[in-house]
């Protein structure tokens, strides 16, 4: 009679396999299209609707070639890294921090772009692993539903002010990479003097877990000012307009620079990949870099790392950025972190 | 034979992945150490959000026990008007995903909040009065979100109770009062208890609230340690956390099978009859409307709140009638992602949703039903893994399932896998209390008069815990829908999943592109909550 039980429970895992199998039957790029030798390139790359943009264009010219994983992917990169092997081939996005970590590894493809030499040279790093790809910066950002433009913090020393008490808000380092770029830049900008982070924990700032979110928190009004990565606020801005209203988001380019938070594009390190496919990656870090790439990225919010594509509205044609210190952060990311702890829940 | 499928599905999806990822937070640089651990305990910062965690896990599983025994008693046992209406809210408080509710409260409570503002005015205050960012605002929110699961595990057994035990306390002389202390709320305690572990350990792994009402005031949980770790790339130490949350949960676990002794707790038996409702007389206008109060205030607000954000032409905006369209949901119909994203969010919930009701069945069965050895660690591994934040989780699964012999990352099953893991333990914990409370002679009659194992389980058992078993199902089903972290991390192009849209919604366009996305998930869900009810009869969580 036991038997019987164990038929029930066979067929039920026979059919629900058989489901499953039929389901991964389903249109799966890898499955259909593909031949072994032709050229595949997988890219783990941002935001969604950038990403499905991107592959689109690219996609129209070389055909079918790329599977596009779109949405954050350090923490998937990074468990892949600790399961033996990256399964990406190119990867666009967040900030240079995990390209550091990557490249610390040993896991990025040194490749030195041609379309590389007509950027910027703010955005030239001189390192062949990774590529910046799209201009991100910190700014501030206000509610002018309580701040009128005179009183609105003009300078980053501005969010000190005593007005601003319990009303400022900003990325959580410990939570978010942006976030730690964001503080310890402050830092830097300070000389190397934590006193501002001190004086930022006397004001009462409010974390949010990403320096994205920080928009968020503003616009509602539960913080009346903060410090934010500008395409956030930017967007919201452009949403409201094409609704026909009017965020309450305003975007301040402080006057001791825009903190720099660029998002780079690399060539994961594959020894097993064909030739063929690493040529179609580098094709596609061109793209990314590209005249046309950088328009589409210009249109989601990004500035543009190459002076002859124009920049998206709402950027200033002049403003003064600083470039964090990324070697100095990868170096000492668990002293800085240890540094923000003791001042902000000890002393 | 069935214990060996149990015991193996258990090991496979539960026991390897999570020994892999034991063993590498015990090895940095390819080494074996345990610095991991050492350097998790040397920052006093970890001790200070293992504190708030237990903190806010003891509280939020008490007043989600009082809160939810409370309720069910009054539904279900008094003669209170408009239960079905009280459940309804009920269920609706559950299907509200937490990182939307967080929000919601956060209009509702927050520094710039409704209540605040209000307060602000009338009483000319300078600075908001109440304080939503703080360990209790966690607590009471996550309270709230919670106590369902502990009202549906207390109505299943109160509904079905066999009134003889508590008439017989009643005529020697015991007040109602006594009657409930002593002879109710023992026998309910099994799935009381059940679902309070539930609630423990989903309060102790959960990142969402933790971090939309903590951070701001630079509180930090367990959980939000564990995302900081991996958001500097520090898996070690995320691992060696979430070990400490697991620990946590066993020991929540272990506190359980204490309480519980071997003690007997069958309340449905052969002769049971369904109890009389209990008549309120004049405390029944007081009952009702404090109830209604409290699930309008817990409910039918938040939801309000959702409802007017996914309307919303732009977060921020007050929600004056001028501010309101329908753009969000028109968003939402010309995504390109949303229509393959829903089918294969329903496909992975449901295929989850059965494989975890049919795997608790079994396991609930062994641990309730057999001397087997090895059915307590059973229990305790297909619970557990609820303790593991998503992200951790989802490393685990990578680290099992990318390489040889079980090649399945990049496919749909390592999504189904991992909805499995994660959210079995919702259905298991529900079964479990209430397999406890069916006599066995039950059972036992059918196949003395000659029936067979298979028949005395489908004619006698399985009729008896069907709400229960439909109550797993959907549960399971519900919080594979409104998932994020997994898919986020688990997903490919083509394996895309309502969660991951979800977060882009949020990343992209804002909390009002969010909540509509939310709301049409929260409408699946009920659209599948009738289906079920209308296919098995009646639902214990409608």
């Amino acid at each position: 009679m036991k038997s019987k039980v164990g038929k029930i429970i066979a067929s039920i895992s026979l059919s629900l396999a058989l489901v499953l199998v039929l389901m991964s039957e389903c249109p799966s790029k890898e499955r259909t299209t593909l031949t072994p030798e032709a050229a595949h390139v997988t890219v783990y790359m941002g935001p969604i609707p950038l990403a499905q943009k991107l592959e689109a264009v690219f996609e129209a010219k070389h055909g079918d070639v790329l599977t596009v994983v779109s949405g954050p992917w350090c923490r998937k990169v990074r468990a892949e890294l600790e399961a033996g092997d990256i399964k990406a081939d190119v990867l666009h996005g967040a900030d240079p921090s995990i390209y550091m970590m990557l490249r610390g590894a040993g896991q990025l493809l040194p490749y030195s772009s041609p379309e590389a030499m007509a950027l910027k040279p703010e955005y030239r790093t001189g390192a062949e692993n990774f590529t910046l790809a799209n201009g991100r910066y910190a700014v501030i950002v206000y509610n002018k539903r309580f701040v009128s433009p005179e009183e609105a913090p003009k300078t980053w020393d501005d969010l000190l002010d005593a007005k601003w008490k319990g009303k400022v808000v900003i990325g959580d380092p410990l939570l978010c990479s942006a976030a730690f770029a964001i503080a310890c830049s402050l830092v830097q900008l300070h000389g190397f003097n934590w006193d501002y982070i001190k004086a930022l924990r006397d004001n009462g700032a409010m974390l949010a877990d990403n320096a994205g979110k920080a928009a968020e928190v503003v616009a509602s009004g539960e913080a009346w000012v903060g410090i934010c990565v500008h395409d956030a606020a930017l967007r919201m801005i452009k949403k409201a307009k094409k609704q026909g209203v009017e965020s309450p988001l305003v975007l301040v380019w402080p006057k001791g620079g825009a903190i720099a938070i660029p998002r780079p594009v690399a060539i994961v390190q594959d020894a097993a990949r064909s030739d063929a496919s690493t040529a179609l990656a580098k094709e596609f870090v061109d793209f990314v870099l590209s005249v046309q790439g950088q328009g589409i990225a210009a249109k989601f919010g990004f500035v543009p790392v190459r002076a002859d594509v124009p920049a998206p509205r709402g950027i200033p044609a002049e403003f003064k950025a600083v470039m964090p210190d990324w070697g100095w952060m990868r170096r000492n990311d668990q002293a800085l972190r240890s540094k923000w702890e003791s001042i902000m829940h000890g002393e | 034979m069935a214990m060996g499928i149990a015991g193996i599905s258990l090991l496979l999806l539960v026991a390897y992945p999570l020994s892999l990822l034991l063993l590498h937070s015990l090895e940095v640089g390819g080494r074996p150490t345990v610095s991991s651990y050492l350097k998790a305990f040397a920052e006093r910062q970890n001790l200070v959000a293992l504190g708030n965690s237990l903190y806010v896990g003891v509280a939020v599983t008490l007043l989600a026990v009082l809160i939810g025994v409370g309720t069910a008693w009054l539904i279900i046992r008094t003669d209170i008007p408009f239960k079905r209406g009280f459940r309804g809210l009920i269920f609706l408080t559950f299907i509200t995903p937490p990182y939307i509710g967080a929000i919601g409260w956060i209009q509702l409570l927050g520094r710039a909040g409704y209540l605040n503002s209000a307060l602000m005015r009338a009483f000319n205050l300078s600075a908001p009065p109440i304080e939503l960012y703080s360990l209790e605002g966690i607590i009471a929110v996550m309270a709230i979100y919670l106590y369902p699961l502990v009202f549906w595990a207390t109505a299943g057994v109160l509904e079905r109770t066999d009134p003889a035990l508590e008439d017989a306390a009643a005529l020697s002389g015991g007040t109602r009062w006594r009657v409930f202390t002593t002879i109710t709320l023992p026998l309910a305690s099994p799935n009381i208890l059940s679902a309070a572990i539930l609630v423990f350990i989903h309060t102790i792994s959960c990142f969402a609230v933790a971090a939309a009402l903590g951070l701001p005031t630079r509180h930090y949980v367990l959980a939000t340690r564990i995302y900081a770790a991996l958001s500097h790339y520090d898996v070690q130490m995320a691992c060696a956390l979430s070990v400490v949350l697991v620990l946590l949960s066993g020991g929540a676990f272990l506190l359980q099978r204490v309480l519980l002794g071997e003690g007997r707790y069958t309340t449905i038996t052969s002769r049971s009859r369904r109890p009389e409702p209990l008549n309120l007389g004049r405390w029944r206008l007081p009952a009702t409307i404090f109830l209604a109060a409290f699930t309008f205030l817990t409910a039918i607000l938040p939801l309000l709140t959702i409802l007017s954000t996914s309307l919303l032409k732009a977060w921020g905006l007050p929600p004056a009638l001028g501010n309101l369209s329908w753009g969000n949901y028109l968003a939402i119909l010309q995504d390109r992602l949303i229509g393959s994203a829903l089918r294969n969010s329903l496909i992975f919930a449901s295929l989850a949703a059965s494989a975890g009701a049919l795997l608790s069945f079994v396991v609930a069965y062994i641990s309730a039903r057999t001397r087997l050895p090895g059915r307590g660690f059973l229990d305790l591994m297909a619970t557990f893994p609820l303790a593991i934040p998503g992200p951790v989780l989802a490393t685990a699964m990578i680290l099992a399932f990318m390489n040889p012999p079980f090649v399945l990352y990049n496919t749909p099953w390592i999504i189904i896998l991992a909805y499995i893991v994660a959210f079995t333990p919702f259905a298991l914990r529900n079964l479990s209390g209430s397999l406890r409370a069916i006599d066995p002679a039950l059972e036992e009659v059918a196949w003395l008069s000659g029936a067979s194992w298979l028949r005395g389980l489908k004619d006698i058992l399985l009729p008896l815990l069907r709400p229960e078993i439909l109550t797993s199902w959907i549960l399971v089903f519900l919080m594979g829908l409104r998932e994020i972290p997994l898919s986020l991390m688990l997903h490919t192009q083509g394996t895309e999943t309502v969660g991951v849209v979800l977060f882009s919604f949020w990343e992209t366009i804002g909390v009002e592109a969010l909540s509509a996305l939310a709301v049409i998930v929260m409408l699946v869900t009920l659209a599948g909550h009738l289906i079920l009810g209308k296919l098995g009869g009646r639902l214990e969580v409608g």
